[in-house]
C-alpha cells in the first residue's frame, strides 16, 4: 500500500499550516476552502512532491479537483508514479 | 507569442546608488527580522531625480548602443507603476521632446510590474503590422521615493527601489533575439492588489499610503469568506503554465536555460515560486544581484539582464528566461537568446 498520503499529511501539517492554526489535518481536509494552499504554499507543496516523491506535476494537472485534499493529491501522485 | 523575428539592438539602464538595509534597520525604517527573513541587502534610491529623467538617461543609452537613428523609432512605450509627474500630463512626451521627436506613436503603459512584458508583446505586433516600421523604444521607470509610498514596507516580503531601463527592439538583427513572450491573467485574483479599499475616490487623491500587506490580508479574508483560496492557487498554476508555454514557443527546454531573471523578490519567493517551481537550480537566478537593489517596478528583469551582460555572465548562444508578476494578477515571461555581447 502506498505511503504517499501519510507522507503528504505529515508534510502539510509541518510546513504549510499557518502558525497557530487549529485545523485538525487529515487526508480529507479541504486544502483550498480552508486556505491552506495559496500561491507560495502551492509552490512549496509541488517542490516537495517533485524533490521527495519523485514526480513532476505538469501545470495541466494543477487544478482544484486534484488538489481538493491530501487524498486527491496522493491519488494523482501515485498515478504519475505508475506512469513513470 | 513566438517572436524570433524581433531583436534587441540596444539596452540602457539608469540605476541610482543604493542605500543599505543595515542603514534602514539602524534608522528604524526596516525591521531586522524582515531583513533576515527575506534577504534584502540594499535598495536603489534616486532621491529627487524624476522618473522621466531616469527614463531619458536609460533611453539615450539604449538608442546610442543600438545605432538606430532616434527619428527612425516608430513606437515609444513608457511602462510605469507609480506617479511620474503632474496629473494631466504623461511622461512619454518628455522622451519625445528630448529624444525621438513627434513622428513615433508614444503611449504610456500602465501595466504595473509586468509592463516590460506587455510592452514587448505590443511592440512586436506593432512592428510586424507594417513592413516600413523598423524600431520600437521600450522604457520603464519609477521613483518610489514620494509621499504615500513606504519603500521599506510597501507589501509582504518586498522593498522597492528606483530605476529606469530601456530597450530598442528592431526587425533587423541586434545583439539578442526575442524568441518568445507570453502573458496570462488570473482575473479571479483581481481584488488582490486593492482589497479593503474603495475604488472611489482613488487612494492617491485622498492621501492614502499604499499598503499591499493590508490589501493582501483583506483579500485572503474575503476569499475564505467566499469559499477558499482557489484564486491564489491558480496564480501559481498560471505562473508555471506561462513559463512552460514561453519555453515551448521559444523552442527550448529547461536544460537550455542559462539564467533566469525573475522579478526581484525575497529569497523564498524566488526559490520556491520561481526556480523551484520550474525545476531549475536556484543558482541560475539573479537573486544575488536583485537583493542588492530592491524590487524596481517594471525594470527588474532588464536591469538584471544588463547586469549579467556587463559582468561577463552571459555568452553568445545563452538563453535568458525572464519572468514577472503584476496586479491583475498578471503572470508574464520572455525568452531572450544572446547573439553577441554588446
Amino acid at each position: 500500500m502506498s505511503d504517499t498520503a501519510p507522507r503528504l499529511v505529515d508534510f502539510v501539517r509541518e510546513n504549510l499550516l499557518p502558525a497557530g492554526s487549529t485545523v485538525e489535518l487529515d487526508e480529507q481536509t479541504p486544502l483550498l476552502e480552508t486556505g491552506i494552499l495559496d500561491s507560495l504554499k502551492t509552490a512549496i507543496l509541488l517542490n516537495y512532491i517533485r524533490d521527495e516523491l519523485g514526480v513532476f506535476v505538469s501545470p495541466v494537472l494543477i487544478d482544484a479537483k486534484n488538489f481538493a485534499n491530501v487524498a486527491s493529491v496522493a491519488a494523482m501522485v501515485d498515478g504519475l508514479l505508475v506512469e513513470a | 507569442m513566438r517572436t524570433p523575428d524581433m531583436f534587441i539592438s540596444g539596452i540602457g539602464v539608469h540605476l541610482p546608488e543604493t542605500v543599505s538595509v543595515d542603514w534602514a534597520v539602524a534608522d528604524g525604517l526596516y525591521h531586522r527580522l524582515d531583513a533576515d527573513l527575506h534577504g534584502w541587502t540594499g535598495v536603489a534610491v534616486a532621491g529627487d531625480l524624476p522618473a522621466p529623467e531616469m527614463a531619458l538617461h536609460a533611453a539615450q543609452e539604449a538608442v546610442k548602443r543600438s545605432g538606430v537613428d532616434p527619428t527612425d523609432i516608430n513606437l515609444l512605450l513608457y511602462a510605469d507603476s507609480w506617479h511620474q509627474g503632474p496629473d494631466g500630463w504623461q511622461p512619454q512626451y518628455y522622451l519625445q521632446r528630448h529624444l525621438v521627436g513627434g513622428e513615433a506613436l508614444a503611449v504610456e503603459i500602465k501595466h504595473g510590474c509586468s509592463g516590460m512584458f506587455s510592452s514587448l508583446e505590443l511592440a512586436s505586433s506593432y512592428l510586424r503590422a507594417d513592413p516600413d516600421r523598423k524600431a520600437a523604444l521600450l522604457v520603464m521607470a519609477d521613483n518610489f521615493g514620494t509621499p504615500l509610498m513606504d519603500r521599506w514596507r510597501p507589501g509582504p516580503g518586498f522593498v522597492v527601489g528606483d530605476a529606469a531601463a530601456a530597450l530598442v527592439v528592431t526587425k533587423e538583427p541586434g545583439f539578442a533575439q526575442l524568441l518568445s513572450v507570453c502573458t496570462a491573467t488570473v482575473p479571479e485574483a483581481e481584488e488582490m492588489h486593492r482589497a479593503g479599499e474603495p475604488l472611489f475616490p482613488p487612494g492617491a487623491t485622498v492621501g492614502r499610503t499604499v499598503d499591499f500587506t493590508a490589501r493582501s490580508v483583506a483579500f485572503r479574508t474575503n476569499a475564505l469568506r467566499r469559499g477558499g483560496t482557489q484564486a491564489l492557487f491558480k496564480v501559481q498554476q498560471q505562473t508555471m503554465a506561462v513559463a512552460q508555454r514561453c519555453l515551448d514557443e521559444a523552442g527550448i527546454g529547461l536544460a537550455e536555460v542559462t539564467r533566469v531573471a525573475f522579478m526581484n523578490s525575497s529569497r523564498e519567493i524566488v526559490e520556491q515560486r520561481g526556480t523551484g517551481a520550474l525545476g531549475l537550480p536556484f543558482e541560475l537566478s539573479t537573486w544575488d544581484f536583485g537583493r542588492t537593489v530592491g524590487h524596481l517596478g517594471a525594470s527588474d528583469q532588464l536591469v538584471s539582464f544588463d547586469h549579467l551582460l556587463d559582468t561577463g555572465q552571459l555568452r553568445p548562444g545563452d538563453h535568458v528566461l525572464m519572468a514577472g508578476m503584476g496586479p491583475g494578477v498578471t503572470l508574464a515571461c520572455a525568452v531572450v537568446k544572446v547573439l553577441r555581447i554588446p
